[in-house]
């Protein structure tokens, strides 16, 4: 797989591969078009992207739903399970039934008056990218990643819980669990990356940029999905403290600041040296692949 | 948009008559109805969990109401049961799964003139058939506890009887007893068609002639539904289950087991 060159400006990617283009490359106006998938790992910047987007009026941002998972891995469940009788005794081609699927998906999202294009950041769509790519062939993704040692050292202070037992869940509260849970959905996302090579589908997107660079990044993101950039004419407010949901409400604080890059690298302050080395250990390949270590770190 | 007048939807707890009640509704060449199709109740769980878990994100920060979820469910119900009736060339495709019977409000909210038929049977005579399964978990091998626990299996038939009780009133729907279904067919099939506005077929009594058992995939009830109606089924579960049993399944069930006549 390569990368195409960078949007100017911005180090946000658009993958490229060209054998990927013969199969999954979005025909004309498909279904699903209009509609933004943006996923990983809890704590990488999926609220800060929605904060900056939505504003944009060719753009409904909302808060994460849950939908999209939801959806997905019951279609998979269909198509595992079901696939022959559906085939043979009701004349559903496995086609027919990701079709249904995503136009329920897409349904779902979209009010009937709904014009805009649609962004949902539910961190968890990041494991659902490839069912999602299938169900809806004119959707697109953004696949957000951050450094995996700052995303630990902010999910270790989290105060998650097990609803049913009380108890802390294992990637908030010990290490090694939280630097597999990032590497987990990485991975998740480089595989649908791979699938999506060369489509013109996905985005992979690096907190490090939206923080760092947000203006030239926005403008990378508006150019992706299809939204004009630079805005004209009047720019809708920004989002307020009511308008943040659940769990993003985590950041309130930050998220009603300006962007700010104080928190890139901050793993260096929160995380002691043998939880670095233990991340090091752990999820070296993927940080060396992201552009994070190098392999003499 | 469709009201859903095509579409006729049977359900009830499992192991009492949905396959023997297909099969009969199936004779008719008016009526397309395949084997268990079963995505229906897996759709309006999906449906009721986006509605339980993010209905109010959906509306806040979408515009997106209940009733939308709604027409979306309905739009995928109608997707999936279209080609059926196509092939057939029928007036209306009818979809048996046992567990449709959990959902029946809900498909009344997804299509008003959809005909929904409701098969109830003695909610003992159908925890005794439930213990003869050997229905497994997929994921872990383990037999199903509806299939091993008798106080398990009388919830899922109170809860199937709960809806069929729920939906009285409805013009669009119809209830019938196993009991009567096996002692009177040619009555309760009469019964039936005219429910259906549908002429009764002369293969309705002798559903057996066309029945393919062969067609679907975990019909259990299949090879029986090949043979003719008897009422030799009913009361099996005084030989079947013991006395704890029973008890178990009373204590479950035993308000809607005096509701229903059988106690």
């Amino acid at each position: 797989m390569s990368k195409q060159p960078p949007i100017p400006g911005s180090n946000a990617t658009v993958m490229s591969d060209r054998a990927g283009e013969r199969d999954h490359k979005a025909p004309n106006n498909p279904f699903g078009a209009g509609i933004v998938f943006a996923g990983g790992c809890p704590r990488s910047g999926l609220t800060l992207l929605r904060k900056m987007v939505a504003p944009h009026p060719q753009i409904l941002a909302g808060p994460d739903t849950g939908v999209a998972p939801s959806v997905a891995f019951q279609w998979k469940n269909f198509a595992d399970s079901l696939g022959t009788l559906h085939r043979d005794h009701f004349d559903l081609s496995p086609a027919m039934v990701a079709e249904t699927m995503g136009r329920f998906l897409a349904g779902a999202l979209r009010a009937e008056t709904e014009t805009r294009i649609i962004l949902e950041k539910t961190s968890l769509n990041v494991a659902a990218f490839e069912a999602l790519a299938d169900m809806l062939p004119g959707a697109k993704f953004i696949h957000v990643v951050r450094d995996g040692r700052d995303v630990v050292a902010s999910l270790l202070e989290r105060d998650w819980r097990d609803p049913a037992t009380g108890a802390a869940f294992a990637h908030v509260s010990d290490p090694a669990a939280a630097i597999d849970y990032w590497a987990s959905l990485i991975a998740a996302g480089i595989a649908a990356e791979r699938k999506l090579a060369g489509t013109g589908r996905l985005l992979r997107l690096r907190y490090e940029d939206l923080a760092g660079r947000p203006r030239a990044t926005l403008a990378a993101v508006c150019n992706f999905i299809g939204a004009a950039w630079p805005i004209e004419g009047a720019i809708p407010p920004p989002l307020e403290n009511s308008d943040y949901r659940g769990m993003e409400r985590d950041s309130l604080p930050m998220l009603l600041g300006p962007v700010t890059p104080t928190r890139i690298g901050r793993y260096k302050k929160s995380l002691s040296p043998e939880t670095q080395d233990l991340i090091a250990a752990r999820a070296g390949p993927a940080l060396i692949a992201l552009g994070y270590m190098t392999s003499q770190s | 948009m469709t009201d859903g007048g095509e579409f006729v939807f049977i359900g009830g707890a499992p192991r009492s008559g949905t396959t023997l009640l297909r099969a009969i509704i199936g004779a008719c060449s008016e009526i397309a109805c395949g084997p268990e199709l079963r995505v229906i109740p897996a759709l309006c769980q999906l449906r009721d969990n986006i509605s339980r878990a993010s209905g109010a994100t959906l509306a806040a920060g979408y515009g997106v109401d209940a009733a939308h979820l709604d027409r979306q469910a309905a739009a995928a119900i109608s997707s999936f049961l279209g080609p059926l009736r196509q092939r057939a060339g029928a007036r209306r495709a009818a979809e048996k799964t046992p567990t449709n019977a959990l959902h029946f409000p809900a498909l009344r909210r997804f299509f008003p003139k959809a005909y929904i038929i409701s098969i109830v049977r003695d909610g003992r005579d159908v925890v005794s058939s439930l213990m003869q399964m050997d229905w497994r978990d997929e994921r872990t091998g383990e037999r199903m506890p509806v299939t091993t626990c008798p106080r398990m299996a009388a919830n899922l038939w109170a809860a199937s009887v709960a809806n069929d009780y729920e939906m009285r009133g409805d013009e669009r729907f119809y209830s019938l007893h196993y009991e009567n279904l096996v002692r009177d067919p040619a009555r309760e099939i009469g019964a039936l068609f005219d429910f259906l506005e549908a002429p009764t077929p002369n293969l309705a009594l002798f559903h057996h002639q066309a029945f393919d058992m062969l067609e679907g995939e975990n019909e259990f009830s299949a090879a029986r539904v090949a043979e003719p109606i008897d009422a030799s089924s009913i009361g099996r579960w005084r030989n079947d289950l013991n006395y704890d049993d029973v008890a178990n399944v009373e204590a479950a069930a035993n308000p809607w087991l005096e509701r229903y006549g059988y106690v």
